[in-house]
Parts: C-alpha cells; structure tokens; sequence
C-alpha cells in the first residue's frame, strides 16, 4: 500500500474521485506510513503520483459509473430471463462479433472500459490446452443486489458517442421477482427493472422442449406478467434463445399468446449461437427501438443574425 | 527556423520501432528520399548497434527496457520546411508494462500530453485475434466462479491494443466525446513481407479491418478521418536472421532494402519517410 483516502468509492487501485491528476496532491490523501530506514523502494514512493486509470477493465459497479456518466447519459440494458436461458451467452456472442468488426444498430465500436470482463467471458468459448470450448458460466449471485454492469461505447454516423451498458445478473433474481416482487432476494431485478432503459427478455427454446415444459410456461406467464407494467413505457424484445431446439407449435402458440397479451408492442426475435447474426439482428432491433440518446455533444448556439445586442439571451 | 516538431512512437515489444528509426536515419543521411537531412545529430548511439548489425545484413538487438532517451534529427522537406524531429529511443517493455500494472508514470502522461504527432507500430502477423464463434459450445457442470482470471497477456490482441490507446488516450488527457483531431496518428504495420501474398494485396487499412476488426472499428470511430492513416511498412525488405548475414544486404547495403505501402495500398515506395511526412502535415 502506498497511502490511502477517505472519501468514498476512492479506491487505492483506481484515480482520485475528485479529479486531481496527482493523488497525493489531494486534501484526502493520506500517504501510507514510512516503513523504515532502507524497506522503501523509490519506485513504490514514486507510485503515489503515477496517473492511475478510472476503469480497472472489470465489471461495473455503481462506484465506477461516475466517469462514463460525466460524459452523457448511459443507456442501461436489462438482459432479463430465468436461470440458464442464454442470457451471458448472448453477451460473449455480442463481444465476438465486435470482435470481428460487427456494427451494432449500424454504430461502430468506439471503446470499453469493461474490456477485461468481456474478455472473461469470451476466454471460456475459446479453446484452450487439452479443454474444449465451453459455454460462460453460471453467473453467480451478488449480495450488493446489483447486477454485474459490462460497457461499451458505440458511434453512430454522424459522430454522436453512445455508451451502452448491459446488465449480466444471475437468471434466479428474476425467477424470485416474477413471483415476489418485493422479495429481498429480488432486490438485483428490481434495481435492473427502476433503471434499465430498455429490456430483453429471454425465453429458453429447450427448456420449452424440454419435460419441464409445464413449468416453463408457467414461470414465463409470471415473468411476462411482471414485465408488462414496465413495458407500457420502455421498449422491450421478446429474445427466443437456443432457437436450434424445435418447440412444438402449439406450445409456440401459447406462448405468443400469452406475449400479446402482457407485452403488446414488443418484438421477438429468434436466435442460436450457431447463427451469431441473429444475435446482431436482436440488439440492432433494441437499439433501433431505444434510440438511443447520444452522449453530450458540443452546444451550437445558432447565430440568427449579426447584432452583438441579440446575442443576449436573459437571464435564467 | 525550424519547427519543432516531436513524434511520439509507440508499440509493444518486437512491433519493429528500432528497424525502422534506424533504416530511415540511413536513407535521410544518403539523401535519396522526400526528406533530406539537416545538420547532423549529435548522439548517434541510439541507433549505433542497429546499424553495424544492418550492414552485415542480420536483425538489430531488441532496444533495453528502462531508458527513454531522445535523438533530435533536423530534416529538410520538399517545400523547404525545416524540421527538428525528435525521434525517441526506448523499449516496447515499457507500454506492456504500463499495460499491466494500469498506471502511467507521470513522464509518460507529460509525453503523451505533449506530442500531437503519434507513429504506433503493429506487427500484424504476429498477433493472434481469433475470428472464429464456435459453432460447438461444451455444457459447463457446475458452478466454477473461481476459474481464474484471463491475464492481459491472454486477451485477444484486438482487445489489448484498443486498451493501450484508451490508456494513452486517457493519459495524453483527450477524451473521445467528439472524434479526434489530436493526436495526428499513424498507424505502421510493420513486417508487411511476413504477410501471405493475399493479405499484401489489400491495401493497409482493409488489413487491418479484417485481421484486426476491433481494433480498426476503434480507430475509425475516434479518429476524424484525415488525421489517421494506416501504413504498410517492410522496414528490412526480406526477412533477416539473427546472426547469419544476408549476402545481398552485404553486397547492396541496407539502404537498397525497405519499403512503405501508402494507405491506399498497391505500390511498394522505396521512401520510408513517406509516412513522416504525411504526419508533419498541417492540420487542414
């Protein structure tokens, strides 16, 4: 340790939260004690005023939003669905794709701060000694109640910055939700639900082909129920995963029912990994429904005529 | 007079900084090219080793890890501009570093800051991005939230550069709100001759999209477009070995071997300061 801060979500790894370039030049800073005659080294005395990054590459937290919401409203992205529906799937698919030059919703990628997560999660579908590819795994429960955040940050044509984050939150939160809203467990869905900007809602082709096919349909009836409140205001797409599993039609039938029904406006989409397009095509369609607001541009003050005396605009 | 005009070069280990400082110091000193010598530097010893090992046609030593030092190299162009080039010395040690310990030391952000004219090296055969989506994924069993960490080292290399530059980015103090006019940015893709046939037929910025996609998509979204340009760069010509020397750079001298692929590709120019001079132009 080479000192340390009082304020709150200043942490020792990460920059001043007030600003200052050079932390030990902050009022809050409190250098770590000397260790004695000869223990410290010059390079770690010299680490205190080392420009440090705001992001660390992991996942978000709330701590870490300060930085990315300096520069714009963020657009947060519930990917909401019961356990093992998909969900970090579609997520690594999304980073792949990225990867290999795709453009969501016709935008460009223009950065991340949450590189190492995404990282993380590709690691698990690339090949590595004697392992196969595996899918990511199951995304464990958090006791803060708030969902892993993963960023990105997208360019539309005409120049305007868009940062995106997606929630990666484990499927039992939503499963307890859609049952109890109000249940302490579901306190990372209720978060997701107070403050995504737009939604997409899983819903897992085997499990519909599979034996467990009553209660499937049943935990998705209270899931479209729940939702529907929050999807007379916000956009929110109707995502069938592993679409390479054949549900019978009758099932399919019932369960666009039961869609038309709670979530009236919203769009389905179809997608399998197999197919990775297909998951391009369902967040190009979120994107295109959000609209996503842009990042605070420059302001232009439109100049109507030439007269210094029309230039005042009063006071506010 | 002559402008001052400071160049940061930038790249990672073995991305070919040294080959081509010390191929292009030669071509200035004979005068062949666009860009002329002026007075001569000082300190040659940056660029000394390089040059005995590129006589005797055999690859120069990788440049140590902790100096930084500067070789001031006046220049002449065409239009009889005067240039005081600062060409900087040092490892690429030092970026991998910064890249894994996540904090820039402050004469770096003073650099970075500073220069508005950045040359980053990328040696595109060497990196490995994996294009592929499996089209088979194995179930997991189980719950394993303690599987390690992917280390930096292990990222895909499209994700590793476009951290280095919102690391650089960050530290020269520029944000990417609106597109960059600042840093003027060239980017050198070095060792094109390693390159198969089919992938030296495309011009460098197609490359670039298709090798390295992510990373192109970065460069293209934050760069206004005529302050960034990407260039093929053969610094040596021919692949050289470590120690057995290559008869024709005896006989010919390195100065017959080399060549830059302008950004819109299918030619070889002989004149490695091609990309330096698009760099010193004015901002329109």
């Amino acid at each position: 340790m080479i000192g340390s801060c009082n304020q709150k979500n200043c942490f020792p790894d990460g920059a001043c939260t007030l600003g200052e370039p050079d932390k030990s030049a902050c009022e809050h800073w409190k250098p770590a004690e000397p260790m004695g005659e000869g223990e410290a080294s010059p390079s770690a005395l010299q680490n205190g005023s080392d420009l440090r990054l705001p992001w660390n590459g992991l996942v978000f937290g709330t701590a870490d939003l300060a930085h990315i919401a300096a520069r714009g409203r963020p657009t947060l992205i519930g990917i909401i669905g019961a356990p093992d529906s998909g969900k970090t799937t579609f997520l690594v698919v999304l980073y792949l794709l990225l990867l290999r030059g795709a453009r969501p919703g016709d935008m460009t990628f223009a950065g991340s701060h949450t590189l190492g997560a995404w990282e993380e999660l590709a690691s698990w579908t690339r090949p590595a000694l004697n392992k196969p590819p595996t899918f990511p795994p199951h995304t464990a429960s958090d006791s803060r109640g708030m969902p892993g955040l993963l960023h990105m940050a997208l360019r539309d044509e005409c120049g305007t910055l868009h940062d995106l984050l997606f929630t990666d939150a484990p499927g039992e939160w939503f499963n307890r939700w859609a049952t109890k809203a109000d249940a302490p467990d579901a306190l990372g869905a209720r978060w997701t639900i107070d403050r995504a900007d737009g939604c997409l809602v899983f819903v897992d082709s085997a499990r519909l082909a599979g034996s467990a096919r009553g209660s499937a349909r049943n935990e998705l009836t209270a899931l479209f129920h729940r939702m529907s409140d929050y999807a007379a205001t916000h956009p929110v797409g109707v995502v069938w995963s592993k679409c390479d599993v054949e549900v019978s039609p009758p099932l399919v039938k019932s369960i666009d029912e039961i869609q038309r029904q709670h979530l009236p406006s919203s769009p389905t989409w179809r997608l399998t990994y197999q197919a990775p397009e297909s998951v391009l095509k369902a967040i190009s369609g979120l994107l295109t429904l959000l609209r996503v607001p842009p990042s605070l541009g420059r302001i232009a003050e439109p100049i109507i005529q030439e007269t210094p005396f029309l230039a005042f605009r009063g006071h506010r | 007079m002559s402008e001052a005009a400071q160049i940061l070069v930038l790249g990672l280990p073995n991305a070919g900084k040294t080959h081509y400082g010390a191929q292009l110091y030669q071509r200035l000193r004979e005068g062949r090219g666009k860009m002329q010598l002026g007075e001569s530097p000082t300190d040659l010893s940056a660029f000394e080793s390089a040059f005995n090992r590129l006589q005797d046609g055999r690859t120069a030593e990788r440049t140590a890890t902790q100096t930084y030092a500067e070789l001031p190299i006046s220049v002449r162009t065409g239009g009889n501009r005067a240039f005081e080039l600062i060409w900087p010395d040092y490892g690429g040690e030092q970026l991998k570093t910064l890249l894994e310990v996540r904090k820039i030391p402050t004469d770096w952000v003073n650099r970075l800051s500073q220069t508005d004219r950045w040359m980053l090296f990328i040696r595109p055969f060497t990196l490995a991005s994996n294009r592929d989506i499996p089209q088979r994924l194995e179930k997991r069993k189980g719950v394993s939230p303690d599987a390690p960490r992917p280390l930096i080292s292990d990222w895909d290399d499209n994700a590793r550069l476009v951290e280095l530059l919102q690391m650089l980015l960050h530290g020269s103090q520029r944000s990417t709100l609106s597109r960059l006019e600042t840093p003027r940015l060239t980017v050198m893709l070095s060792c094109w001759d390693e390159l198969p046939d089919q992938q030296q037929r495309r011009s460098p910025i197609e490359l670039l999209r298709s090798e390295l996609a992510l990373l192109a998509a970065f460069l293209e979204s934050n760069w206004e477009p005529q302050t960034f340009s990407v260039w093929g760069l053969s610094a040596l010509g021919k692949q050289l070995d470590k120690e057995k020397p290559d008869e024709e750079y005896l006989d010919k001298g390195p100065t017959a071997f080399g060549y830059v692929v302008p950004p819109s590709g299918g030619v070889n120019l002989p004149d490695l300061s091609e990309p330096l001079l698009w760099l010193l132009q004015d901002e329109e």
